[in-house]
Formats: C-alpha cells, structure tokens, sequence
C-alpha cells in the first residue's frame, strides 16, 4: 500500500530550484533520505507536510494535500523538525505535548511520550531543556498525534547514547504499528541503526539513488558526497546485531 | 537592569497565582489595560495618582518587585525629561503629566500581561498567539544572545546597538520557524498560498 507518493515536484527559494522534479513513492515502514548539506532533505520533508509551496503532486494516504485542510493534513503526517528550540510554543513540557491535541481535538497516543519523555520533565520550562532532552519532548508534541506517516528531520541530532536508544525504540514502535517512517540524515551509521527498509540519496535537489537499504553501495555514498561506512562504523553495527 | 526584568517576566509564569493564568483572565486584564488608559484620561489627577499607585502594589504582592522598580524609575526619568522639554519650549505640563500618567497606569498591567498570560491562552486569536509565543521565544534568545556579547567582551553602545539588532532580526527569522511549528500542529496563523 503506498502512503506517501512524490509526482514531479519542484520547489523554488526564489530562482533557484531546490527540489527538481522529485518523484518517489513510499509504503508503511521505515526510509532513510540521505544527503550532503543542502541537497534539499529538509525541503522534500517540508514538502510532504506543506511547510512550503511546492509545483507537482503530493499525494498522502490516497489524498492531494493541496486539498486537505491543515488540521486534516497534521492528523496524517507528523513533522519533527531539526532544532527543536525553534519550535517551541508553551510554556511547560506537559502543555507543549498537549498543544496539538487540544488543536486537533484528540486523545492522543500516550504510548510515544512515555518512549521520549520522562515524568519528571513535565513541569519544566521547554526552553531549560538541555539539547537531547528538547529534542525529545519536540518530536513527542508531534507524534503523540499518532499519525501514520511521520517525517522525522535529522533525528539523531543533538542526542546521546539514551536519546538515540529512545528515538530506536520509538521507530520500532511506529513500525510495529505500520507507521511510513521518513527520516533524514547526512550520516550513513545512524541510518543503519534504524534498519531501514529503503534509501534514497539525493543530491542537489535530484534523487541520485534510492532502492533497498541492502543495496546501498559505500561507492553511491561516497559520490553523493556522504561519508561511507568505514570499519569502525561496521564493528558498532555488528556488536549490536545490526545487518549493515 | 532591563535584561534581569525581562528574566523576571519570562519567569513568573511558573509561580504565578494559577487565578492569573487561567484563559479566561486574559479578558478582566485587557479590560483593566484599556480601563488603564481612559482612566489616567478622564480622572482627576491625585486619583489617577492613586490608581498608578494602586497597580504597582499589585505588582509588589505578586512578587515582581524588579519590574516596579524599574517601572518606577522609567516614569520618573520619562516625567522629568518631558517637564524638562515643555518648560523649555514653552509646552503644556499638564498634558505632560496626563501624558506620564497613561504610561505609568499601563506599564504595570503591560507586565502583568506578559508575566502571566500564557500563549496557550490566546490559541482564539491567532496573530496575538502567534505574537506571545515570539516574544516568549525571542526574548529568551535574546538573554542567550546577551550572555554570548558578554563573554566577548562588547560593552557601552556596541553592546546595545548590537543587541537591539540582534531581537530584531531574531523576531524576523523566528517567526517564520514558528509558522511552522504551528502549522504542524494544525493551527494556521496566516493564510496559506
């Protein structure tokens, strides 16, 4: 069942094109958009949730989302943007969480907080927050929607080793639960801890590769400008049980 | 001075009296701010004095004795200098005092606006939502910013200069950041193209 479906679209940031006619298609499960700084990740992310003008198709769940209302659009596709300080709107963690429920009328799924956000955080000031922390109650405000598509923008960024763990454990449940997991980064090992299912590189706006995540080639990678996965990166996998 | 104020705003809303934080009390104190205003107008002047007098003992009890102080001290500079222009070009000093009177009944309620009204509260009017969740995220940037002069070593005007561009063009960048977390949470602030 495809979910998420890219027709030729285009963005522009003024005359120049960031995106170039990207067409992809994605179904439940975990993907990995890779990319040198500035190849367009977070603009194809922006695109699926409508954060900026795009030509061409985007098709969710069956829906154009030129079409949706906003309310009906973030109650399908969750984004989590990269800094999450940028995004904070309240003024504790529990009323940040809530925000999107209380917009969209909905009870909310209390499972994804409990995977990000410890009790004890709840009456802080967000802003206090140190960065991983931040980073987590960011994505919980968003997720704890429970959309089925979630767009997760440079995940690992700002995390330590129980941040990482808990972004793992959560996108093992949202794939438990058939959730599209579209996540972008420039880091080829974090992607592996994902276990994605497919890839895509893109490279100054245009896809320069993608198919299964088995397939991924250090030579693709090196091309597109991304760091290959060298030894040391190898060994963490394998001391992990993760299939590289 | 002004930046420990703005610390104190920015963080009275985790200890204020939960009555004020309460949605519905946006309402009584934006009554009492337009009140503020026809009030220092229409009153003779020793009342308006004591209505003054009056909001800045509120701001006392509720503990924000930073900003009383500074309220304090900016009216009397603001009269003084005013006086100061109208004796020497001849002005009217009684529209001078009417004029400090308007400033020193609104001030108080102003910061008692900011220090106890969260964004939350205003979710039914978009752009002031939109407007208290700026100024909430910008002026604790700005305090970032500040720290980050400080360790450099800026001082004297630079020092101003440079943090008054700062919050402009952090209010700029920030805003459209802060479309877009909203947008993501369903809530639109501006019409879409």
């Amino acid at each position: 069942m495809i979910t998420v479906e890219l027709i030729n679209v285009w963005v522009y940031y003024g005359d120049k094109s960031v995106l170039k006619g990207i067409s992809a298609k994605f179904t439940p499960g975990v993907h990995v958009i890779l990319g040198r700084n500035g190849a367009g990740k977070t603009t194809l992310l922006r695109a699926i949730a409508r954060l900026v003008e795009f030509r061409g198709e985007i098709i969710v769940m069956g829906k154009s989302i030129k079409g949706l209302k906003r309310r009906d659009l973030v109650k399908l596709v969750g984004y989590c943007w990269q800094n999450p300080y940028y995004g904070f709107i309240e003024a504790t963690v529990r009323d940040e969480i809530r925000a999107t429920l209380d917009t969209l009328r909905l009870p909310g799924n209390w499972e994804v907080v409990k995977l990000l956000v410890s009790e004890e955080l709840m009456e802080r000031d967000p802003f206090t927050l140190s960065g991983g922390e931040a980073k987590r109650v960011s994505m919980a405000s968003i997720l704890i929607a429970d959309q089925p598509i979630w767009l997760l923008d440079d995940p690992f960024m700002f995390l330590d080793k129980s941040g990482v763990d808990s972004i793992l454990r959560l996108v093992e449940y949202g794939r438990s639960r058939g959730k599209t997991i579209i996540a972008t980064m420039h880091e080829v090992f974090y992607a592996s801890l994902l276990k994605p299912d497919t890839y895509i590189i893109l490279d100054q706006g245009v896809i320069s590769s993608s198919g299964e995540w088995q397939s991924l080639s250090d030579d693709v990678l090196e091309k597109a400008g991304i760091l290959p996965r060298g030894e040391i990166c190898a060994s963490i996998c394998t001391s992990r049980g993760i299939r590289l | 001075m002004l930046l420990s104020v703005l610390r104190e705003v920015l963080d009275y809303k985790y200890k204020a009296p939960q009555i004020l934080l309460s949605p519905w009390s946006f309402s009584f104190k934006f009554v009492l701010l337009i009140s503020s205003v026809v009030f220092s107008i229409t009153q003779q002047i020793i009342i308006a004095i004591a209505y003054v007098i009056a909001l800045l003992s509120i701001l006392l009890v509720l503990g924000l004795w930073r900003s009383t102080i500074y309220i304090i001290t900016s009216i009397l500079i603001l009269h003084a200098s005013m006086t100061l222009g109208a004796l020497l070009l001849h002005g009217d000093l009684a529209r001078v005092t009417r004029f400090t009177l308007v400033a020193a009944s609104t001030l108080p309620v102003l910061v008692l606006i900011a220090s106890t009204t969260k964004p939350s509260a205003l979710k039914r009017m978009p752009i002031l939502y939109l407007l208290s969740i700026v100024f909430n995220n910008v002026l604790r940037e700005i305090l970032d910013v500040v720290t980050v002069y400080r360790a450099r070593g800026v001082e004297g005007l630079n020092y101003w200069l440079r943090v008054i561009i700062a919050s402009i063009t952090l209010s700029i960048s920030r805003s459209s950041s802060l479309i877009d977390s909203l947008r993501s949470r369903g809530i639109e602030v501006e019409k879409e193209h």
